[in-house]
């Protein structure tokens, strides 16, 4: 999704989160997927993400669950 | 069920190998209960949101993931300075979409529509601006260790 919906995004794995960054604007807080031991985000996290990144009508036709 | 707006000041202790440091945050969040479960959306700062079962365990949660992002930026930076210039743009950078929500959350709290969850009742009302900042306060420049390992040759 990050590739079509923020192309050139800054993509930063720290020991408990990730860091995107995209045209200025930041969500520093998408979970590794680690915690869960099955490599799953939640909905919601993505949803703040696209968002936070202002590409929420991209982002949504790429993840349609995040137009509920 | 309702949306509840939050504004919040939040003091965190980070340590990083160059400096340890106090960060004041003040700012605002929307806490939601949607997909089942306790949500605190970051409106200022809009980068993080964190959930919970209940709205206690979702708001300890935005705020150790606040401290933990603030610990991140300050490990990332050079400098003090550095850091709080980078705290300082996290914070501002405000999720424009659940702005819109904590307004419009913000006025339904204020027109006293609707019955409002325990948690949410207990809290201070806070009719003011809140206009969201931060403050950085060094506590130690960490330098590093004077110890040193050579081999000994004669003179």
């Amino acid at each position: 999704m990050l590739k079509k919906c923020a192309p050139g995004h800054t993509w930063i794995e720290k020991d408990h989160r990730i860091h995107v960054v995209f045209k200025g604007k930041a969500y520093r807080h998408l979970p590794t997927g680690k915690k869960g031991g099955k490599g799953e985000v939640k909905r919601l996290f993505v949803k703040q993400l696209a968002t936070q990144l202002e590409i929420e009508e991209c982002a949504k036709a790429e993840i349609p669950a995040l137009s509920n | 069920m309702a949306d509840y707006p939050l504004v919040f000041r939040l003091t965190h202790e980070i340590r990083c190998p160059k400096f340890s440091a106090r960060v004041v945050s003040v700012g605002n969040a929307l806490m939601v209960f949607e997909d089942d479960e306790w949500w605190c959306h970051g409106v200022n700062p809009g980068g993080l949101t964190e959930c919970g079962e209940k709205p206690a365990l979702a708001w300890a949660g935005f705020k150790e993931a606040l401290g933990g992002i603030f610990e991140d930026l300050a490990c990332d930076s050079n400098s003090v300075d550095a850091f709080r210039r980078a705290a300082h743009a996290f914070v501002l950078d405000a999720n424009k979409t659940q702005a819109e929500r904590w307004e419009k959350a913000r006025q339904a709290i204020r027109a006293g529509s609707g019955t409002v969850e325990a948690f949410f009742d207990a809290l201070t009302r806070n009719a003011d601006e809140v206009k969201p900042s931060v403050t950085v306060e060094l506590l130690e420049r960490i330098v590093p260790e004077d110890s040193f390992v050579e081999l000994a040759a004669a003179a």
